[in-house]
């Protein structure tokens, strides 16, 4: 393992080598929980999209609840982390695809 | 008997333009330039090329009682693997670092589509300049951006500032920009610094360190 030190390249110890690997695997050991909350924040922009609806002047209609409530149960009906990666698919343009994040019309 | 001034009308107008000196020559300056109109002075420059793979880009005994401010500018950091851009100060004049929970900071991001990207340490071992990085594709540019870095060499917990701003193609594949502050709050010199990847190595990148006169 090299690194480019002041324009050179320079071998890394082994104990260098050692101390990145440790740190590596420490992030990428968390890579489930991180995806996790890439979900968790999407569901809490989607859900603060539609707080307003919740005002006593205003009435939420019955898909915008059962969405909603699909939202909120995003984590404990997905637990895996192909689940985790179905939900967070994106298309080219950096899109959301799966059909959970839109907001439904009826 | 040397001259050191032209008399007024000494001289004809035509002897300074181009009709007598040749514009498209090359002229050596052996004299000295004074005076202290250059306030951004480069220091070092790293480049790496597409297609080479290094663990960090390392900047060893860079920092000196010259400059209190230095300015990194980085442009075009691309990972191996989905990660996060990474700075660590080394407590030598080689490549010791410092990774005690040293590393007081926070950064704010948001993406094009609204996304958040809010991280911090309250005493971390390193800072985290960027959010998640995209890597897998080749199309992308990677992460540009800049970095003050105040008062390195101090012997205090106060006073060393790191500030910085990116933008980037996240790893939800969408631009997003970030802003960073950080404090290191050790108390002996810090002589120099690395970037770095949280996962995989960097296959590109372009960092100048300037040291800002102040």
């Amino acid at each position: 393992m090299k690194a480019w030190n002041n324009g050179q390249l320079r071998e890394l110890s082994a104990e260098e080598v050692a101390v990145v690997n440790t740190e590596r695997k420490a992030w990428e050991d968390k890579s489930v929980e991180r995806k996790l909350t890439r979900i968790k924040n999407i569901r809490k922009q989607k859900l603060e999209a539609t707080d307003y609806m919740a005002n006593s002047d205003v009435t939420m209609p019955d898909y915008i609840k059962t969405w909603r409530q699909t939202l909120r149960d995003l984590p404990q009906n997905n637990t895996t982390e192909s689940q985790y990666d179905t939900l967070l698919a994106r298309d080219a343009d950096g899109n959301l695809t799966n059909s959970v994040w839109t907001q439904p019309t009826s | 008997m040397s001259k050191t001034q032209i008399p007024t009308g000494g001289i004809a107008n035509d002897a300074v333009e181009n009709t007598k000196l040749d514009l498209t020559s090359n002229y050596a300056f052996t004299g000295t330039i004074t005076g202290d109109n250059n306030n951004l002075v480069k220091i070092s420059q790293s480049s790496i090329s597409a297609g080479s793979s290094v663990s960090a880009i390392e900047f060893s005994n860079i920092f000196s009682s010259t400059y209190d401010t230095y300015f990194v500018n980085f442009s075009k950091v691309r990972l191996t693997a989905e990660g996060n851009l990474r700075m660590r100060f080394y407590s030598d004049t080689g490549t010791t670092e410092f990774t005690g929970a040293y590393y007081y900071w926070a950064s704010y991001g948001r993406d094009v589509n609204s996304a958040d990207e809010v991280n911090n340490e309250n005493g971390g071992n390193q800072f985290i300049l960027t959010g998640t990085l995209d890597y897998d594709n080749a199309s992308d540019s990677g992460a540009s951006g800049h970095l003050y870095i105040y008062n390195p060499l101090a012997n205090d917990s106060l006073s060393v500032i790191a500030n910085g701003q990116s933008g980037y193609r996240n790893n939800g594949n969408v631009y997003s920009a970030n802003n960073f502050s950080g404090k290191y709050s050790g108390t002996s010199p810090r002589y120099g610094f690395k970037l770095y990847g949280s996962s995989g190595n960097i296959e590109l990148a372009d960092v100048t360190v300037y040291g800002v006169k102040t």
